[in-house]
């Protein structure tokens, strides 16, 4: 098979070459997608507002389908003179549509010359079309939240420290598979079809037919466009002509060939936000191997090549590789490893990829993995088959379906092209959940009342007196959590956020249902913890310190918590030095398995008005740093406003047994009740991967990993930023092993000097 | 079960350079040698002892419960009188802030074997158990048992050897040991008596007996700017290497300062000398000696 060596890089053609260049010049930070590449500058035009306004008595689903057109059609078809594939994002605009909310708005364009000398006009044409415009909004949410706390300075002072409710992406994968087999008269024979089956749903067919016509007629104004650019430049004639060409044949019709197929899923991609678009080397497969068409003078290999820029200016969250097929045998494929090396060469932060591993994959996949991580590429995740399998049996999908599972979003798990599981409804934080109960149900900034009372710490005479505690606040607040989330999947709903993806996410069409009101085939909802190992490593200290050794009374942690350690030096430090989660010490991971298998458990007695019951992920990013900063002291020695854990993974600093211990630790846990997807980032110092022989080490510890219960890791190399960082705050880089003259010691164990050195032999 | 008990001061998991696969190493408390350069001289008494790092006392006074007033405050200053001390750990349990450690624990081979097993998953074939020092061969009895345990479980056995003891201790772990990690510290006798007290002619011939006897060897040698990074002794590495039939690779250990701050912990001024400024001459080392040799050579 081709381009499955580990030693070699592959080297793109001069077409792709000057591709990369232009494309590289050219990427810009977008204000309204994360940190990802896209999109021109605003351009000050207000095609939702025209559309909403020039049809004053249109339902909400035709003029949200018009504005999606409008949008796309009054945008500038744009062909730089590098082209194969075609197609960019549109201009920044102050509404536009969005898969998490429905319209979106974003005030701050206003300071954009673009928009500026319109603010006041603007304002005023949306405030006198908001109730048709936002036909749900973050209020409904928030209103029910006042009713049940009684309060809106309780309820407002809960999210982003207790939770966030209600969701704030929503990705699905639509069915990619669907769309290149069918192209877009596909999808609109399957409305024709079902129309006549569902009346009630008359108007969303037409929505949809609205924008299945006004995508083949952008698709058409790029074929058109092309065409105009061969009369202009007739040096470029075959190249613009061969674009031309390329479009017409897909403006309507399902692709046939390679090029075909790949502008095809570009065009959808652009009008589904570029979100993810799930197993791109399974779906592209055919059309790669399938016979070169005579007139194309691209290889397959560069027009893969052309989309994976496409997806690196744009962002594509997440691509997954490999796996097995329907009937378990081995998925991965020459496109697996040509995107992989593609994603090695260009070495960019997106296209974020992930790669499943099972029983039977090829030696060669790890080991290329491998390398990309030893070359400083966070990327690919590695993604368990065996243990993610185990977790979708559980909600009882069928296995050939669940064997077709994917990633997206951070690191989030569902069936790609017929899923909607919210992804993420919600993320609670359980460390807070922890603090009620060890507070009687009260805030410990505020003293106030929220959580039921269930007992000062000194009330506690043994570890299940404070384990009832926290499981009557972690019910407790799970019922209003869940209840809020449910709260935003009808906003979702109402504000027919998915309306691109309905097009090709199954069997919405057929059921007449839009993928947040029930539509696709599976419903399930994700929601997200925090501080699962915060809470487990409090537990772990109390059992540990108050219980077993008598070293301390509940009444002196009840102080020096009140206290935030202030005064408590040398409590903090026995609590500091219990057992933690990370280290393969039996009692720490036992109380994280509780925590986490208690309220996977809890959540799956509820189910998402979208129809299927709840399902637990893991994959903050950022989220054990931002919750955190909202979570007062607890009892495993951490100050208050200190970072929690990262995802799955331990408290910061908290792991001190190596990796083969922390991994021993994650998948000791029942990972298979949070299939929404757990993530668990493994640092490792670039010097551990530098030869062969230790690359074939760290593989072998993580596809034993994989098939040991670990669901799925993602591996940063440590740089010389986070040694610096190590020496400011030892205590957050308890983890960074560092090789020191045939030692791996811990780096903060080593002096000033020692340090520094290894700092100078990394600069 | 194996009730026989050996002083430990360490155990590392997830150790990839200390044998072939992933390895659990085992640090066995005691050392005849006293290197000028020694990077682990918490292994170098036999006796459990306590580590004292002042920086992280928070001086709460939870030492006081030394049996024999080994520790005090003086306002908020921590005095260790070391020579009070008898290795008991009682002062090490009670500090709160782990200033204080007790290095060297008895563990029984089950002990130890319990936290062995926990990475089995990870060994494969190739890996397992690495017993290293200290000198392992020190602790005979303890060591064999502990490699016989891990043999029987189907791990890998490496140990790590100074190679300056008695060589019926060898002989006698020679059954239970798949691949020795032997020192070769330097080629001249009278250097190697001054910066590591041992005696060359001890070494070789245990080097060589255990080749005769079929034993596979990795060579390993530390190089230190200034006392042994000559030529005359990389020239000592080849001749040496190539007179062994079984060694099937020469690891080269660049020299780390890590030992100092850890002998100051254990109030070791001596014998430890600070090593010459001099830059590091090991990977010049590396490639000489991968030229000449035919075995892989690497810098560790």
């Amino acid at each position: 098979m081709k381009y499955t060596s580990a030693e070699e890089c592959i080297t793109f053609s001069p077409f792709i070459e000057a591709l990369r260049e232009a494309t590289f010049a050219r990427a810009r930070p977008n204000r309204v997608r994360e940190m990802t590449y896209t999109g021109p500058a605003p351009d000050g035009k207000t095609p939702f507002l025209n559309a909403f306004e020039r049809m004053p008595d249109a339902p909400y689903a035709i003029c949200l389908a018009q504005g999606i057109v409008d949008s796309w059609l009054e945008s500038p078809v744009i062909i730089y003179p590098t082209d194969l594939l075609v197609g960019n994002a549109r201009p920044m605009r102050l509404l536009f549509e969005h898969f998490s909310w429905g319209i979106q708005y974003h005030e701050e364009l206003f300071d954009d010359p673009a928009y500026v000398g319109q603010k006041a006009r603007i304002r005023a044409r949306i405030r006198k079309q908001a109730h048709r415009l936002f036909p749900l909004s973050g209020e409904h949410i928030r209103s029910e939240g006042i009713r049940i706390f009684e309060s809106e300075s309780i309820y407002d002072s809960l999210g982003g420290s207790l939770w966030s409710v209600g969701g704030y992406q929503g990705h699905t994968v639509p069915s990619y598979p669907e769309l290149l087999k069918l192209g877009l008269s596909g999808a609109m024979a399957r409305i024709e079809k079902h129309q006549p089956e569902h009346p009630d749903a008359a108007v969303l067919y037409e929505a949809l037919k609205i924008l299945l016509l006004g995508m083949s007629r952008w698709i058409l104004l790029h074929a058109e466009k092309a065409e105009a650019l061969a009369a202009e430049n007739p040096n470029s004639a075959r190249q613009y002509l061969l674009i031309a060409r390329n479009c017409r044949e897909i403006s309507w019709n399902a692709p046939e060939t390679m090029l075909q197929a790949a502008q095809l899923a570009w065009f959808y991609a652009l009008w589904d936000w570029v979100d993810c678009i799930g197993r791109a080397d399974q779906f592209f497969y055919p059309f790669y191997a399938g016979s070169a068409d005579p007139n194309v003078p691209f290889s397959h290999e560069e027009i893969i090549q052309a989309f994976w820029l496409r997806g690196f200016e744009n962002g594509f969250h997440n691509i997954t590789l490999a796996g097995v097929h329907p009937d378990g045998t081995d998925a991965t494929n020459e496109l697996t490893y040509l995107m992989l090396q593609t994603c090695r060469r260009l070495h960019a932060t997106h296209p974020r990829v992930s790669v499943r591993f099972h029983e039977n994959s090829p030696g060669a996949l790890m080991t290329l993995v491998v390398k990309m991580w030893s070359e400083g590429m966070s990327d690919p995740t590695v993604v368990s088959d065996i243990n993610v399998l185990k977790g979708l049996e559980r909600l009882e999908i069928p296995l050939a379906d669940a064997r077709d599972y994917c990633m997206l979003g951070c690191q989030e798990i569902e069936i790609p092209g017929r899923s909607n599981w919210g992804c993420e409804d919600g993320v609670l934080n359980l460390a807070r959940v922890f603090e009620f109960a060890a507070n009687d149900g009260r805030c410990r900034r505020t003293g106030r009342q929220i959580g039921p009372q269930t007992g000062k710490l000194a009330d506690f005479s043994c570890m299940d007196e404070l384990w009832n505690a926290y499981i009557t606040q972690m019910k407790f607040f799970t019922k209003h959590f869940i209840y809020l989330c449910n709260r935003g999947v009808e906003i979702r709903d109402a504000n027919l956020s998915k309306l691109v993806k309905m097009l090709y996410t199954l069997p919405c069409i057929e059921r007449g249902l839009n993928p947040d009101a029930g539509g696709p085939l599976y419903n399930f909802g994700v929601v997200e913890t925090a501080g699962s190992s915060a809470v487990a490593d409090a537990f772990a200290a109390i059992d540990t310190v108050i219980f077993r050794q008598q070293r301390m009374t509940m009444e002196t942690l009840d102080k020096a918590l009140a206290a935030d350690y202030e005064g408590f030096e040398p409590e903090r430090q026995l609590l500091l030095h219990a057992p933690k989660f990370g280290n393969d010490h039996p009692l720490a991971d036992e109380y994280c398995h509780r925590v986490l298998s208690t309220f996977w458990d809890e959540i799956a007695g509820y189910r998402s008005i979208r129809g299927g019951v709840f399902t637990g992920a893991c994959s903050l990013l950022e989220g054990g740093i931002s919750y955190g900063s909202n979570t007062w002291a607890m009892p495993d020695g951490r100050h208050a406003g200190e970072p929690l854990g990262n995802s799955i993974g331990p408290r910061t600093g908290a792991d001190r047994n190596g990796l083969t211990a922390m991994l021993n630790s994650v998948s000791s846990l029942p990972l298979e009740k949070g299939v929404g997807g757990t993530t668990l980032n493994v640092l490792l110092p670039a010097s551990m991967l530098k030869t062969a022989e230790l690359r074939s080490k760290i593989a072998l510890i993580m596809k034993s990993y994989l098939e040991h219960g670990g669901q799925m890791a993602q591996v940063t190399t440590a740089s010389r930023e986070e040694m610096l960082d190590a020496k400011l705050h030892p205590e957050r880089h308890g983890n960074l092993i560092v090789r020191i003259g045939g030692f791996s010691i811990r780096f903060i164990e080593l002096n000033d000097e020692a340090q520094n050195e290894i700092i100078a032999r990394y600069a | 079960m194996d009730e026989t008990t050996g002083c430990i001061f360490d155990i590392q998991r997830f150790s990839l350079f200390d044998g072939p696969g992933v390895r659990t190493v085992v640090f066995l408390k005691g050392c005849p040698l006293h290197c000028t350069w020694c990077h682990n001289p918490e292994g170098l008494l036999p006796a459990p002892q306590i580590l004292f790092r002042p920086d992280q006392c928070i001086s709460c006074g939870s030492c006081r419960v030394c049996p024999n007033g080994a520790h005090s405050i003086e306002g908020k200053r921590h005095i260790f009188r070391r020579s009070c001390c008898t290795g008991c750990g009682l002062c090490a349990e009670a500090c709160p802030s782990r200033a204080l450690q007790l290095v060297g624990r008895y563990l029984s081979v089950e002990d130890v074997m319990k936290t062995v097993r926990a990475d089995a998953r990870y060994y494969a074939s190739d890996g397992g158990l690495t017993l290293s020092g200290g000198e392992p061969v020190m602790q005979t009895e303890f060591a064999r048992s502990l490699l016989e345990a891990a043999r029987s479980e189907g791990y890998h056995t490496a140990l790590e050897t100074s190679g300056h003891v008695n060589f019926s201790r060898l002989e006698f772990l020679l059954p239970a040991v798949s691949l020795f990690l032997f020192d070769w510290k330097h080629s001249d006798e009278a250097m190697l008596k001054r910066y590591t007290g041992a005696a060359l002619n001890v070494i070789r011939a245990n080097l060589l007996a255990l080749d005769e006897r079929g034993a596979d060897i990795i060579l390993r040698c530390p190089v230190i700017p200034g006392i042994n990074d000559s030529d005359a002794h990389l020239e000592g590495i080849v001749a040496i290497t190539e007179r062994l039939r079984h060694c099937s690779a020469v690891h080269l250990l660049p020299y780390h300062a890590i030992g100092q701050s850890k002998a100051a912990q254990l109030d070791m001024k001596e014998p430890f000398l600070p090593p010459s400024r001099e830059s590091s001459r090991v990977d010049d080392m590396c490639r000489t000696l991968t030229e000449r040799l035919r075995i892989p050579v690497m810098v560790l």
